[in-house]
């Protein structure tokens, strides 16, 4: 970019791209409401929030505000809430992020467009089950009687007679791959969609240069959709922190805390305890700045290796 | 055209997987729908597979459901919802995604940042809740529509969407002097019409499962879209006030029966518009295909 | 129309109600009864009750005079109430002011109300966040603020109300707080202010509504008694596995475990009372901690490892468990009498093969009368608070106070006479409209369109409507042996946390139940041995546990005194 006096140049810009910011206005309002507005909320956590004082007066936290932070740190449960957090969702990120890419890699073989319609129809639809439906299914299928407990049972994998949910070790595997099985045909969308974008006159000329099918997905189909796939692990880090409360809720039970039991599960039974809004946004406050600095580095490192960022 | 030995065996293995996950997935529907209308005390005690109704097969569940006139205001109020929804979701994300996508625009880092941002840094909940207070969004539709009327990762994909069309297509119609308005509308929306598509399924299937918003932000139960009254139905039963100590409203067999019944009852309009959305996908993909 | 002539009229006649109510404490009750009944008018005829109702006022200023109060107020003031919506009648109607309770309570108070409806709890404690509420709310401050009621009134969320406010402006309230001292207690902040308009009960409701139940005709058929003591409730489970082919002869998934536990049902014979807290001669003493709490948890490792308990209890939900006990596959189970027993012999009512009998709680010897059982606290279930956005607390005391009234108490216990309810022999009785309801409905679903003791509000719950809500004989004689402990002697009141433990009260008590229940569930399921008992209490002592129960004791003296 030339160099110069900024203003200037910004009037210029402004002047001669009038149409794209007029464009983006709306946008932009929206986020000036809808998110930036309730940020000054975070502060919520360095107080004890008093209802009818509002946010700005209600009194600060002892401890220079940090109270609730170093409660939550000093917690006896610290420890195994982040190893259960960062377990549940770095395995989830292992399986539910590649395997939706190989799904739709190889829905891109299917010849038939009309066996590939409905493959791809039916995937989508564990989607759209509430997660109450899903979670009662789930420990339908693995409690006692359930047909995964027997194929486990005589594989001798699992004990008879007990429900895969009892048992500590099974709980990382059932949360992951029912979540797989929720998200794997929804995932694969947009990559389908990318793969769809992918020049014909590509796979031509590898197949003139005698490539096979196999050497055709190497060299240009996965290089095709190489830039969805960075931006959509970017975006995945971001969420590392953050494993959702509902699902472990409907699945967990005491004998399995020990593996099951997550951050926001924590937080939950705290809520319950007392409705504390200052500890909780806390451990949310938490969360979310260690999520920023995964993105943030990890949008570094991309831009690094392969000169692809998301900003 | 000739194909390898390999090359079938992988076609006969893909073919099985594809049946495979096919089936994995349509099961539970296929296990919703057979309970629905199985005999709801032997399936109580029924605890495995379900391949046949069990017991004698019934359509009470499916009476209780109709006679429930709250399923049919949820039904409007979802479609309500949806429609409206749709209008601002598609219309933002077409020109945040637009502009961000733009290679010449000096504010483009700033702005897009300030877009990121917002996915990992939140107020929470209280100050968005007092924000829509504020508003005087409280007990309106508008409340579970403006909120979520952009989401960011949904702008990006947009953005990579148009990024991906090359220049020479809209730079030529650049030269003939025509305006971010006519590249966008009259060029580059026809071009990712997939990805359209996927925005159109994507925010659909969000507002379709929403059901928190509408669980603190409404009043008027006449304004519940259906998946809170689906909730609170499938919860009830959970819910079970340990002081409110009289029996159950229902007998825990019409429960039962209502709650799947309900299920099946919710996704039928999803299962109706899916062959349209498919199609549309489908098409989007063939567009797809014959561009370049 | 000269308004402020009329309140004058009005404060005046108060006062004079202020100065009768001080000579005796009863004046509240017997006043209420020669106050107009309630105009129950049809909708056209409104207009001529009011005037009606106008003479008549003029007609019973003396009656006025002495109760303070008398329905319809005049002028009908406008009243916002903040009330969870129910799902017992959601389906059916939009408001709470649709319902025939709400237009009966219109009609009947002078009152209009505005109800403000919310989802779940949730939304209320966001509603509560937001500062924004109703004239009134009724909800569980008790349970869900940080640091409860008292709290609450802090905070400035609800107003507290002094004795004056209350002789004034709810004098048939304030005669039931006089009248039960120990209910004032439990609803009076440090500062000697009433916090809630409680939902309250007739002296002789039993506070005993949950209980160990068994399969009698199983016991019949197997020739033994009902069981007392441990010894024998486990030979009976081990006769109906062995003998009767029960799968899981007792079922209690780990909630309903815990609370059995809690309510003492299985605990006493080791010597514990109860797995919770407990009094005894004013020192507090936590089951869970006590080296007997060993006894009772290789008790339960023993049924566990037999069999005789489900091996899956920790994953059990209600539906499973439902399932169990009506089909045959469990014979014992303990909950609520109401809500489990009655839900069972209801379903079950046309299977003669099923029965179904409230035991005490296990004993160490046979004829022991037990020592602790199950007893609600005083202060429990949704309450009316007056917030600090009333414009007019007066008025909303006054219309709160219908519920303690004779008149009011008929509508919240009973409904509309005639129409849920004959009066027999002077005795209210359930119409068949309730109990055998023409359009299919549930005892239950019609109770909530017209009453609100079905669950719970500002009102004395009378003692009559609990004993119709049992409707089958096992159930009137699971209440009675609910009373027969001396749960009263031990059980802990409803105490208040200082404000300066509240913050360290509500993590060590987090931390510490957490800790307690995954440990206690590994010792039933033999995950870890019992001679690890000694290292759980130490672990117990470390993370706080003396400074736990040394909150509670303060909290505990500080009841005492007050």
């Amino acid at each position: 970019m030339k160099k110069g006096p900024f203003l200037p140049k910004l009037k210029k810009d402004l002047r001669r791209n009038r149409g794209a910011y007029l464009m983006f206005l709306p946008v932009l309002v929206y986020y000036l409401i809808f998110c930036y507005k309730p940020m000054y909320g975070v502060i919520i956590a360095f107080k004890n929030f008093i209802p009818t004082k509002g946010i700005l007066a209600s009194p600060w936290a002892a401890n220079h505000g940090l109270v609730h932070f170093i409660s939550f740190f000093k917690s006896v449960y610290f420890g195994r809430l982040i190893r259960n957090t960062l377990v549940i969702s770095i395995t989830s990120l292992f399986v539910t992020f590649p395997l939706p890419i190989v799904f739709a890699l190889l829905l891109n073989e299917v010849r038939s467009r009309h066996f590939k319609g409905v493959v791809q129809t039916c995937s989508y639809l564990p989607h759209f089950i509430s997660t109450v439906v899903v979670c009662s299914m789930v420990t339908l299928f693995v409690n006692e009687k359930g047909f995964i407990t027997h194929l486990l049972v005589q594989l001798g994998i699992a004990e008879d007679g007990f429900s895969l949910l009892t048992n500590k070790d099974f709980f990382v595997p059932i949360y992951v791959l029912s979540g797989l099985w929720q998200t794997l045909g929804w995932s694969a969308i947009i990559y389908v969609a990318a793969l769809s974008g992918v020049d014909q006159e590509l796979y031509e000329a590898a197949r003139i240069d005698g490539a096979n099918r196999l050497q055709q997905t190497i060299h240009v189909t996965i290089p095709a959709i190489t830039m969805t796939i960075i931006m959509m692990f970017i975006l995945r880090l971001g969420s590392v922190m953050s494993v959702g409360s509902e699902k472990i809720l409907l699945l967990y039970n005491e004998a399995i805390y020990e593996t099951a039991d997550v951050i926001s599960t924590y937080v939950f039974r705290k809520g319950l305890v007392d409705s504390s809004w200052s500890y909780s946004a806390a451990i949310g406050l938490f969360n979310s700045t260690i999520n920023l600095i995964l993105v943030v580095s990890a949008n570094r490192i991309s831009r690094k290796l392969s000169g692809m960022s998301l900003w | 055209m000739e194909k390898s030995k390999g090359y079938k065996i992988f076609t006969l293995f893909n073919t099985l997987f594809m049946l495979f996950v096919a089936a994995a997935c349509l099961y539970p529907f296929y296990y919703i729908i057979v309970a629905s209308v199985s005999d709801p005390s032997t399936l109580m005690r029924h605890r495995s597979w379900l391949v046949w109704p069990v017991g004698e097969p019934t359509l009470d569940g499916y009476r209780m459901v109709l006679n429930n006139r709250r399923v049919f205001s949820g039904f409007a109020n979802t479609f309500r919802i949806l429609g409206l929804g749709l209008l601002f979701n598609i219309t933002l994300t077409a020109l945040g995604g637009y502009v961000l996508s733009l290679n010449n625009l000096l504010l483009r880092k700033p702005l897009t940042l300030i877009v990121i941002f917002t996915m990992y840094f939140s107020g929470g909940l209280i100050p968005s809740y007092l924000n829509i207070r504020d508003l005087g969004l409280m007990n309106s539709l508008w409340a579970l529509i403006l909120p979520g009327a952009v989401s960011t990762s949904n702008l990006i994909i947009m953005r990579s969407a148009f990024m991906a069309v090359p220049e020479s297509l809209t730079d030529a119609a650049k030269i003939d002097g025509a305006g971010h308005f006519q590249v966008l509308f009259r060029i580059l929306l026809p071009l990712v019409k997939a990805t359209l598509a996927v925005m159109v399924l994507y925010y659909g299937v969000a507002h379709w499962n929403s059901w928190f918003s509408a669980s603190i932000y409404l009043r008027d139960n006449t304004k519940y879209p259906l998946q809170l009254i689906l909730r609170n139905i499938l919860l009830s039963s959970q819910q079970q006030d340990m002081l409110s100590d009289v029996p159950m409203a229902q007998t825990p067999q019409a429960m039962l029966l209502i709650k799947y019944s309900l299920i099946v009852v919710s996704s039928v309009p999803v299962i109706c518009i899916y062959p349209f959305l498919q199609r549309f996908f489908q098409k989007g993909i063939m567009i797809g295909a014959v561009k370049g | 129309m000269n308004k402020r002539i009329v309140s004058i009229a009005l404060a005046a006649a108060m006062t004079s109600a202020l100065f009768l109510s001080g000579c005796g404490s009863d004046s509240g009750s017997t006043t209420a009864t020669t106050a107009p009944p309630p105009q129950t008018t049809a909708a056209g005829k409104t207009e001529s009750a009011a005037a009606e109702t106008a003479a008549q006022t003029e007609d019973t200023q003396a009656a006025a005079e002495q109760t303070g109060i008398s329905y319809p107020v005049e002028g009908s003031p406008a009243i916002s109430w903040g009330l969870l919506r129910k799902s017992q009648w959601s389906d059916r109607y939009d408001s709470f002011t649709d319902l025939p309770l709400g237009k009966a309570l219109q009609e009947q108070t002078g009152y209009t109300i505005e109800a403000v409806h919310v989802d779940n709890n949730q939304a209320m404690n966001l509603m509560i966040a937001s500062g924004d509420l109703p004239d009134i709310i009724s909800y569980y401050l008790m349970s869900q603020y940080n640091g409860k009621e008292a709290q609450a009134v802090k905070d400035g969320i609800i107003m507290g109300m002094t004795p004056e406010f209350l002789q004034e402006n709810a004098p048939d309230y304030w005669a039931y707080l006089e009248a039960n001292e120990d209910v004032k207690r439990a609803l009076l902040t440090n500062d000697g202010e009433i916090v809630a308009f409680a939902f309250v009960r007739e002296p002789g409701v039993s506070r005993s509504v949950q209980t160990l139940m068994v399969r009698d005709d199983w016991c019949e058929e197997l020739g033994i008694e009902l069981p007392e003591t441990a010894d024998e409730f486990y030979a009976m489970l081990k006769g109906f596995k062995e003998q009767l082919g029960a799968e899981v002869p007792l079922a209690l998934p780990t909630g309903h475990l815990q609370s059995a536990l809690n309510n003492g049902f299985l605990t006493q014979p080791f010597g514990v009372l109860s797995r919770d807290k407990y009094q005894v001669d004013g020192k507090v003493i936590f089951g869970y901690m006590q080296p007997e709490y060993k006894d009772v948890l290789a008790w339960l490792n023993k049924l566990y490892e037999e069999g005789l308990m489900d091996p899956n209890f920790t994953t059990m939900d209600g539906d499973t468990l439902t399932a169990y006990m009506l089909s045959g596959d469990s014979g014992a189970t303990a909950g609520p009498i109401g809500s489990m027993m009655g839900t069972y012999l209801n379903t079950n009512a046309d299977n003669e093969n099923y029965s179904l009998a409230a035991i005490k709680p296990l004993v160490a010897n046979k004829g022991d009368r037990p020592k602790f059982g199950h007893m609600q606290n005083l202060n429990i279930g949704a309450n009316a608070y007056i917030t600090m956005n009333c414009k007019d607390p007066a008025a909303a005391a006054r219309f709160l106070n219908y519920g303690y009234t004779d008149e009011g108490k008929k509508l919240y216990n009973w409904g509309i006479e005639g129409v849920t309810y004959n009066m027999v022999d002077g005795q209210p009785v359930l119409s068949d409209l309730v109990t055998n309801n023409p359009d299919g409905l549930t005892t239950t679903q019609v109770l909530a369109e017209y009453t609100l003791s079905w669950d719970s509000g500002p009102f004395e719950i009378s003692k009559d409507i609990n004993a119709q809500y049992y409707i089958w004989p096992e159930q009137k004689e699971a209440y009675e042996i609910g009373g027969e402990t001396d749960a009263a002697l031990y059980k802990m009141p409803d105490t208040t946390i200082a404000e300066e433990d509240a913050d360290e009260y509500s993590r060590l008590t987090s931390e510490i139940n957490t800790y307690r229940d995954e440990t206690e569930i590994k010792f039933i399921r033999g995950e870890m041995s019992l001679d690890q008992f000694d290292e759980y209490l130490a672990t117990l002592d470390r993370m706080g546990g003396s400074r736990l129960l040394e909150i509670e004791q303060n909290a505990l003296d500080a009841y005492n005194s007050k």
